[in-house]
C-alpha cells in the first residue's frame, strides 16, 4: 500500500497514518496478517520522531487493527478487526455531527450529502489503490 | 605512455563527473528539489548542458597537464601528482556545481513552482518486505576465498621465499621488497576479510537506506527504485567477489611465479572495467532507477517535501529530526549519510582507520 502524508496539513502526522492504515484495511490492501513496516523504518522513510510513529501504531493496537510482536513485528490483527460496538457508534455520532452540523450552515442539502457517503462507500468497499 | 591505464581511468572519472546532473534524480537538479515535470525546464536543461561542457574542458585541461608533467619526472612523483590531480579536478568541479545550484536556488526562488502543487511525502508500506537486494549469503563466496588463501599461506609457509615483493613499478619491476613473517603473510587473507566485510555492509546499506519516492508517480517510482537496488546490489556482490579473488593472487605469486607484468595487467585491466561498469550502470539506472524506462503513469499534482534546507551545499545532508542514517545522493548516483548522526561519523573514522591501522601494523 501507497501511503501519502500532507505535512503541510492541520491533521497531525499520527493520525493520519492511522487513518491511512485504517482506510487500507477497508480497501482490502492491507489484508490481515500482512506485516508493516517497523517504527524505525517507518521514522526513517518518513523523517519524522519514532514517537509519532509509535503514537499511530499504539492508537491502531489499542484500536484492535494491529498487532505489535517482539519478534514478529508489527502486522494487521489476524484475528479479525473490532466489530460495531455501542461505544463505536457513540464515536461515530460525535464525529458526524459538526460535519453535518457545517453542511446544513452552508446550505447543503440531504441528500447531496448522503450522495457523497455513498460514494466514498462504494470506493472504500470496491477497494484497490487511488482515490 | 606506461600509465596508459592511469589517463583510461582519469577520463573515465571526468566522464562520471560531467554526466552526473543527467544521471540524478528528476526531482533534484543541482541539490535542489523541483518538481519531477520541470526536469526538461529550459534553463535547467541549458544548467545541465553549461556544467557538462565546463567539467569536459577542465578534465581535458588535466589530461594535457598530466601528459606534459610526465615527461618532466620520476614515475613515482608523476604518480603522486596524478593522485593530486585527481583531487584537484574534484574540488574544481565541485565549485563549477556549486554555481549551479546557486543559479538553480534562485531559479526556483523566482519561478515559485512550491506554490501550485501540494508537498506531501509517501511511502510503500510493503516495500522493505518486497526483495530489494540480492542475499547477503553470497558474500560466503569471498569468506571461501579468504579462508582458502588463507589456508595455503599456512600449509605453505615453509616454502614461500625469505622476501616478498610488495610493490611494484609500472614496469612488472619489484620496488618495494617486505621480509617474510607470519605478519606480513597474514596481511592478505585480513584484507580479504576486511574487504568482504566492506563490501557486505554495502549491500546492507543498499537494502536498509530510506525509501525515496516521488509523489509525481509513485507505483512508478517504487518499481524504479527496487530496480535501482537490486542492480547496485548485483554490482557490489560482483566486485566484491572478484577484487576478493585479486588478493588471492600475490600469495600464489610467491610460490608460482606468475609473470608481474600480467599480474599488473589483470589489476588494473580489472579496475578499469570496474569503473567503466559502474558508469554504464549509472548511465541506464540512473538515480534511484530515474532512468529506468517503466510504464508511464499519470502527471501529478503532488511533490516531495521540500527538504533543502537540510542539504548544506545541496550536498551534504544534515537533519537531526530524521532517523535515517543511510539516505539517496541528492547530486549522484549512490548512497550518503546523515551527517546529524553518530553512527554515520563512527562508520566513517572505521572505514578509514582499518586500513590506516593494517598499514601502520605493515611497516
Amino acid at each position: 500500500m501507497i501511503m501519502t502524508l500532507d505535512f503541510q496539513s492541520d491533521f497531525p502526522i499520527y493520525k493520519q497514518i492511522r487513518n491511512q492504515i485504517i482506510e487500507g484495511i477497508a480497501k482490502g490492501l492491507l489484508k490481515p496478517g500482512d506485516p508493516l513496516p517497523s517504527v524505525r523504518m517507518l521514522a526513517q522513510d518518513l523523517s519524522v520522531n519514532m514517537h509519532t510513529i509509535n503514537k499511530a501504531y499504539q492508537l491502531l493496537k489499542q484500536e484492535g487493527f494491529i498487532q505489535i510482536h517482539r519478534q514478529r513485528g508489527v502486522v494487521i490483527n489476524p484475528d479479525g478487526f473490532p466489530k460495531i460496538t455501542d461505544d463505536y457508534l457513540a464515536i461515530l455520532q460525535e464525529s458526524l455531527r459538526p460535519l453535518i452540523g457545517e453542511s446544513v450552515c452552508r446550505g447543503m442539502k440531504e441528500e447531496a450529502f448522503l450522495d457523497r457517503c455513498r460514494k466514498l462507500f462504494q470506493q472504500m468497499e470496491k477497494g484497490g489503490e487511488g482515490q | 605512455m606506461m600509465g596508459f591505464s592511469l589517463y583510461l581511468i582519469f577520463i573515465l572519472l571526468v566522464i562520471i563527473t560531467a554526466i552526473t546532473p543527467y544521471v540524478t534524480r528528476k526531482t533534484e537538479s543541482f541539490g535542489v528539489s523541483v518538481p519531477s515535470d520541470m526536469y526538461n525546464y529550459p534553463q535547467i536543461q541549458r544548467f545541465r548542458k553549461s556544467y557538462l561542457y565546463q567539467s569536459l574542458t577542465i578534465g581535458i585541461f588535466f589530461v594535457v597537464l598530466f601528459l606534459i608533467i610526465e615527461t618532466q619526472v620520476k614515475e613515482d612523483v608523476f604518480v603522486l601528482i596524478y593522485s593530486a590531480g585527481i583531487f584537484a579536478y574534484l574540488i574544481l568541479t565541485f565549485f563549477v556545481y556549486y554555481k549551479y545550484h546557486k543559479r538553480m536556488k534562485q531559479l526556483k526562488e523566482k519561478e515559485n513552482w512550491k506554490e501550485k502543487k501540494k508537498e506531501v511525502v509517501v511511502v510503500d508500506m510493503s516495500f522493505y518486505g518486497k526483495k530489494t537486494t540480492y542475499s547477503n549469503a553470497w558474500f560466503f563466496l569471498p569468506l571461501l576465498i579468504t579462508i582458502a588463501t588463507a589456508l595455503w599461506i599456512f600449509f605453505r609457509y615453509e616454502q614461500i621465499p625469505e622476501q616478498i615483493p610488495m610493490q611494484y613499478n609500472f614496469d612488472g619491476e619489484v620496488v618495494n621488497w617486505v621480509e617474510k613473517s607470519p605478519g606480513t603473510v597474514a596481511l592478505f587473507p585480513i584484507l580479504q576479510l576486511v574487504l568482504t566485510g566492506l563490501f557486505l555492509f554495502i549491500n546492507l546499506v543498499i537494502e536498509k537506506s530510506k525509501q525515496q519516492i516521488d509523489p509525481a508517480n509513485p507505483e512508478k517510482s517504487v518499481k524504479q527504485s527496487i530496480i535501482f537496488r537490486r542492480r547496485w546490489s548485483l554490482f557490489t556482490i560482483i566486485t566484491g567477489t572478484t577484487i576478493v579473488l585479486l588478493f588471492a593472487m600475490p600469495p600464489l605469486s610467491f610460490l608460482f611465479s606468475i609473470n608481474p607484468v600480467v599480474f599488473f595487467i589483470i589489476t588494473m585491466g580489472w579496475t578499469f572495467l570496474i569503473i567503466f561498469a559502474a558508469l554504464i550502470l549509472a548511465v541506464t539506472t540512473g538515480q534511484g532507477g530515474s532512468r529506468v524506462k517503466t510504464t508511464n503513469g499519470n502527471k501529478g499534482e503532488l511533490i516531495n517535501r521540500d527538504d533543502d534546507r537540510f542539504w548544506k551545499l545541496g550536498q551534504f545532508y544534515f537533519n537531526p529530526e530524521d532517523p535515517a542514517v543511510w539516505v539517496e545522493k541528492r547530486f549522484g548516483v549512490g548512497w550518503t549519510v546523515n551527517f546529524a548522526r553518530p553512527i554515520a561519523w563512527i562508520t566513517f573514522i572505521l572505514i578509514i582507520a582499518i586500513p590506516l591501522f593494517l598499514a601502520i601494523m605493515l611497516t
